[in-house]
């Protein structure tokens, strides 16, 4: 199999399929991960596209000192924060947490999975949606991701001891959401 | 941070395998030595768990494909484009085709530069002098700050670069020069007595607006300029869109220009826009007709990956009900506009450096024949600026032989150049009332 690198010199060389194939090789994880850090499907879509595309124009720009994929995220992070912070004006947080209820990531997402496993996975995302931009994306990249706190701090730009910090503080949020969730929810 | 919480911390990082050998027994010993640490360890565990659970997602088109035949239809439209309005109302025009008509733009006005740029200027006065706000609204000065908390770029991501940045390479330069600053300064805001006046009232209030500030200096190239025509729906304006997005993009409002609005007519509307009237913009949605009136002209000065980034957001807003319609335009050495007063005069104090270093074209101009026309009119005209040769057609070097490529040559050079648009932002209300 081709590395990465290799598909961006063909890429840049004009070889459609080499990027076709770098597309494939990431597409779905980047779209899982922005999907849960913007909370909805139809937005991450459009984020992914864009973050390819901005990635499709400048890859003979780009210097290779991070992984491809590490380039890749950090490009659809921008955008993500960019985006959140266009939506924000429209639904706050505060909102969410207000009218309890948040935006399906996929209105028909799991409707095969066992209605317990739904109803969790839909008390998670929930609960995901009322933490912070940043704690969110931190935790996304951690556990869904597998990425290491060094990538982490590369893709969103912040020093590693503030990745440890803000997973800390997420886990330490969702805890409390979850736990309080637990408390209120009829026996 | 209380000792509990440093504790929790251990033991989330404990959970990534992210700490040292020390921090590892610690967090170790704090699990086996307290029941209260071991269930918060345990359902740390547990909800690292239920975030891996999450379900995955595929794109529901092809990604891939969509993104190739954005960039063939790039390559086409740029090859023979010939249109010059973005419309919002149009089928889904891709959101790069302002590259395309920028470029046709170009052909058409690069080659009347050289007779533009030797007509006299009408408007003589000093550049500072233009200094306004709306010509409806009243809104007390207020400094805004660049927004700077991007995240760090570590390679040449696509992505806007802090404001940081390009203050520190608009600074001490040598050979340096001002842009003309306002004298006084809540004159970015203020309303000149006849434009109160005649204008009518807005029927909202609309949120302050930053105050522009001009003092930011910068390497120019003062022949290059651009014009963005910006129609804003009544959202659009009361969001304040327009300044929030060149704060994402990192342009810093101190190397940006009020410029006086009432030049509305003279300038833009018979020069520029004259052609664009109501019948341009989206239909009226039936009980919620446009409203507010409202009339901007900002003089931005960015680096090219800036205005880049710019255009693509503001593009980006026709999607989100914000933006109404965008149009670009070029500004080459008009003769009757305040943007060619302040490039003479930013060429005047220029006069010193070398006349190939003060000439560029924005890398938008993808077409190298229409570049190279560019190329060489902006330094025929900067040459005869310079008496260093007769300005007519016939002694001109011929392109390409005996002059320098003034193309910049890759996104490095682009954040040292600073380039210059003129941005013209119109509430839909106002654009129907013009006429």
């Amino acid at each position: 199999m081709d590395s990465d690198f290799d598909l961006i010199d063909r890429s840049v060389a004009g070889d459609e399929q080499a990027f076709a194939e770098l597309v494939g090789r990431y597409q779905s994880r980047l779209l899982t991960a922005l999907v849960h850090i913007l909370g909805s499907r139809s937005d991450a879509e459009d984020v992914l596209q864009e973050a390819f595309w901005n990635a499709y124009r400048n890859l003979d720009g780009f210097q290779r000192n991070s992984s491809f994929y590490t380039w890749l995220y950090r490009i659809a992070f921008n955008l993500a924060v960019t985006f959140q912070r266009r939506q924000r004006g429209e639904l706050s947080v505060e909102e969410l947490r207000r009218i309890g209820a948040v935006e399906p990531a996929e209105p028909d997402a799991d409707v095969t999975a066992p209605l317990e496993r739904a109803e969790e996975v839909a008390r998670v995302r929930a609960a995901l949606e009322r933490l912070s931009t940043e704690f969110r994306t931190a935790l996304i990249l951690r556990d869904l991701e597998g990425c290491c706190y060094e990538t982490i701090a590369e893709i969103t730009g912040v020093p590693i001891g503030t990745v440890r910090s803000r997973i800390h503080r997420a886990r330490a949020q969702l805890r409390e959401i979850l736990l309080q969730e637990m408390k209120e929810r009829p026996e | 941070m209380t000792q509990d919480e440093r504790i929790r911390e251990l033991l989330s990082a404990y959970v990534d395998g992210e700490v040292t050998a020390d921090e590892q027994a610690r967090a170790e010993a704090y699990i086996r030595s307290s029941d209260e640490w071991r269930q918060y360890y345990e359902e740390l565990l547990a909800i690292r768990q239920a975030v891996r659970d999450l379900p995955t997602y595929s794109p529901s088109y092809d990604v891939a494909g969509s993104i190739l035949e954005k960039a063939r239809r790039e390559r086409g439209v740029n090859r023979r484009s010939s249109v010059s309005t973005l419309n919002a109302r149009g089928l889904l025009l891709w959101r790069w085709s302002w590259l395309a008509v920028a470029a046709t733009a170009i052909l058409v006005l690069g080659s009347a530069l050289y007779l533009a740029w030797n007509r006299p200027p009408r408007i003589t006065g000093p550049v500072d002098s233009f200094v306004g706000g709306p010509k409806s609204v009243t809104n007390p000065g207020q400094q805004t700050a660049p927004r700077n908390d991007g995240p760090k770029q570590t390679d040449a991501a696509p992505l806007p670069e802090p404001a940081s940045a390009v203050a520190g390479a608009a600074s001490r330069q040598p050979g340096e020069r001002n842009v003309p600053a306002p004298q006084s300064e809540p004159r970015s805001d203020a309303v000149p007595p006849d434009r109160i006046a005649s204008s009518p009232q807005p029927s909202h209030t609309l949120p302050p607006t930053p105050r522009i500030d001009s003092s930011g200096p910068g390497q120019m190239l003062p022949l290059t300029a651009m014009v963005i025509d910006l129609v804003l729906t009544d959202k659009g304006v009361t969001e304040r869109v327009v300044e929030q997005t060149w704060n994402e993009v990192g342009i810093p409002t101190s190397q940006a220009i009020g410029v006086d609005p009432a030049l509305e007519k003279a300038l833009l509307g018979q020069r520029f826009f004259g052609a664009l009237g109501p019948q341009e913009l989206p239909a009226e949605e039936v009980g919620s007709p446009a409203t507010i009136s409202y009339f901007r002209i900002y003089f931005l000065v960015a680096t090219g990956r800036q205005i880049d980034a710019f255009l693509q957001r503001l593009y980006d807003l026709r999607t989100t009900g914000d933006v109404s319609l965008l149009r670009l335009d070029l500004a080459l050495g008009t003769s009757d506009s305040a943007l060619f007063s302040l490039l003479e005069r930013q060429s005047e104090s220029a006069r010193t450096q070398n006349a190939a270093g003060l000439v560029g074209v924005h890398p938008l101009v993808l077409d190298e024949q229409v570049r190279a026309r560019l190329s060489d009119a902006l330094l025929r005209a900067q040459r005869k600026q310079n008496g260093e040769s007769q300005a007519s057609p016939e002694n001109l070097p011929p392109t390409n032989t005996d002059t320098p490529s003034l193309q910049p040559e890759n996104l490095a050079e682009m954040e040292q150049i600073l380039f210059k648009v003129l941005l013209v932002v119109r509430s839909e209300a106002t654009v129907r009332n013009a006429r």
